[in-house]
């Protein structure tokens, strides 16, 4: 268990860098654009659409995080009076469906990137595949942090199981 | 039988705590594998609904809050709320309320506004002989003006989707934000006249009012900011939220307030908030694209102009559907869903589309404060330490008086409309 979270640990820390990253560049680069248009009274055209792109990796990824913290909205009103073998249960039951979701978001993901390479962006040139892929790889990470709580969920001792239920 | 096989897997994954995002994704699955359609819409329109310039309204306006927060903003807005209001009867609870207001100008969501202003009152509250039940009660009841005081991520939220100005909704919500903010204080008065062991705290004099508006004079002028930008036509809402926190960096760097640390954190912070809105709104606009496909708008639409005679029966119908559902349901999830099947009706009922935003966003906050599952209740909680069946039995009042701010909104249009035709 505590292997797993070796493991796991650098990547989250590793794609949060890239998540603030992203958004310092996104601030930047809409500070830049709002700063042409008003100073040099001219508009430019490719940080509006690496913003919106930067965008969609900073979503994806950052909501992989948000499944290592369990902290999407979820309700868990209903479950918190089971007893714990049924509470167990659950929270095991919505991870494998999280899991089921994301490999589908995965697959799919993953032939739209493909049939998005000979697409090219209107404004930087650049191949549609490095939007799309973001969702494949978003969906990657998303599996294997859910992984990782649900075999944290089937061995961990009934009093930590309530925490994960709220 | 579709509509059955969508809305039965929808209620059983969420009754088991799946996450809402994935819990909506999951019932698209099902209603588009039942349908026939090719599972590969659902990355298109993943990328599709997050590749959009208004949206970035939303991660921007989230970060312009939290850089407020680390940047030592919060204190010197409760600061200067104190040294206005803090000595009449009541006054410590009547700074949180105005606080949360200022703060809600600031920040576009309720979780943010009540994380911000209860953190720092809810230790003043207490020495002054508050109830903590009280407390909790009034911060969590306070943040409600966050999501209708603009800036405003509902509102973002029902722009896009409907396709309505945002700039407009912003300006349709100041009013019922202000309405909402003076109605609670004015219960706060009452409320607290009941409650004798509070102490009365003396009122510092015109020189401490001027002392800490100067303090908070940088933070109080974002808005001014943001707002005069906005329906100025100068600046897109997009275009204010980057504004926004680029002057709160600028102001925390002033203060002295921010350091490199504190700001990644912020920035993280902000990552995660948007993620999990962003989840959700990704989610809940492929589910409302499969309800549209499968006509059920426009069947709910044909079926409320037959069943409700007027817009006066339409809306009294929307206000107790949403208040419901807001009770069960997260707000951005409900926003995007039942904007795009109530919304068509509203239209044929001639109701304002910029009213029936600010009606929506209304009800919809609203369900933060109730129970069974209102944010505001369990973040209020978090921070005080008082269980949610303790602040549920103070907040009610609270509830009643949202509520006749809500029929008054509901009924009365200009509160939303008179601001956009004087300035828009």
């Amino acid at each position: 268990m505590s292997g797993l979270k070796t493991l796991m640990d650098p990547i989250e820390k590793l794609l949060a860098a890239a998540c603030v990253l992203a958004f310092a560049t996104m601030l930047a680069l809409g500070v830049l654009t709002i700063w042409y248009r008003f100073v040099i009274q001219d508009s430019l055209s490719f940080p509006d659409e690496l913003i919106r792109y930067l965008f969609v990796w900073l979503i994806a990824l950052g909501s992989a995080i948000g499944l290592r913290r369990n902290i999407h909205a979820a309700i868990g009103i209903f479950i918190k009076p089971l007893p714990t073998p049924l509470m167990r249960a659950a929270l095991i039951f919505s991870s494998v469906c999280v899991i089921v979701f994301l490999a589908i978001v995965a697959k799919t993901g993953y032939r739209a990137t493909l049939s998005a390479t000979t697409q090219i962006s209107p404004a930087m040139r650049i191949s549609m595949a490095w939007l799309f892929a973001a969702v494949p790889v978003g969906a990657v990470f998303g599996i294997l942090f859910t992984l990782e709580l649900l075999v944290k969920q089937a061995i961990q001792p009934a009093s930590e199981l309530a925490a994960d239920a709220h | 039988m579709i509509i059955a096989s969508i809305f039965v897997t929808l209620v059983g994954l969420m009754i088991l705590r799946v996450p809402i995002a994935v819990a909506l994704g999951l019932s698209t699955v099902a209603g588009l594998l039942v349908s026939g359609i090719n599972l590969e819409i659902i990355a298109l329109k993943l990328v599709g609904s997050n590749n959009s310039f208004p949206l970035l309204a939303i991660p921007f306006f989230i970060l312009a809050g939290e850089v407020m927060s680390t940047g030592g903003m919060s204190r010197r807005l409760v600061n200067f709320a104190q040294s206005l209001v803090g000595h009449l009867s009541g006054g410590l609870g009547a700074v949180a309320i105005l606080a949360s207001s200022f703060f809600a100008a600031l920040s576009g969501s309720n979780a943010a506004t009540v994380a911000a202003i209860g953190g720092v009152m809810n230790e003043p509250m207490t020495e002054k002989g508050y109830r903590p039940a009280f407390i909790a009660a009034t911060i969590a009841a306070a943040g409600v003006t966050g999501m209708i005081i603009p800036p405003s991520i509902l509102l973002i939220l029902y722009g896009v989707v409907t396709g309505v100005s945002i700039s407009y909704l912003f300006l349709a919500g100041f009013l019922p934000g202000i309405v909402i903010c003076i109605s609670m204080l004015i219960l706060n008065y009452f409320l607290t006249k009941r409650e004798p062991q509070i102490e009365r705290v003396p009122f510092q004099g015109g020189g401490a009012v001027w002392s800490s508006l100067k303090s908070a004079f940088w933070p109080l002028m974002m808005p001014v900011i943001i707002l005069t930008g906005i329906y100025g036509g100068i600046f897109t809402p997009t275009e204010a939220a980057i504004v926004a926190v680029a002057y709160g960096l600028l102001v925390g760097l002033a203060f002295r307030e921010l350091t490199g640390k504190a700001l990644y954190n912020a920035f993280l912070k902000a990552v995660l908030s948007s993620s999990v809105v962003m989840f959700i709104m990704n989610s809940a606009h492929i589910f409302a694209w499969l309800l549209t496909i499968n006509q059920i708008p426009q069947g709910v639409s044909r079926y409320l102009a037959e069943t409700a005679t007027n817009q006066i029966v339409y809306i009294l119908f929307v206000n107790i559907f949403l208040l419901i559902v807001g009770c069960m349901m997260n707000a951005a999830a409900a926003i995007v869903i039942f904007t795009s099947i109530l919304y068509p009706a509203a239209m044929s009922f001639g109701i304002d589309p910029l009213v029936f935003g600010i009606i929506m966003v209304v009800n919809l906050s609203i369900g933060t404060v109730t129970p069974p599952l209102g944010v505001d209740l369990f973040i209020a909680s978090a921070i005080t330490k008082v269980t949610i069946e303790d602040i549920v039995k103070n907040v009610w009042p609270f509830i009643l008086v949202l509520i006749f701010d809500l029929l008054l909104i509901s009924y009365y249009p200009p509160l939303s409309t008179f601001l956009v035709n004087a300035f828009g």
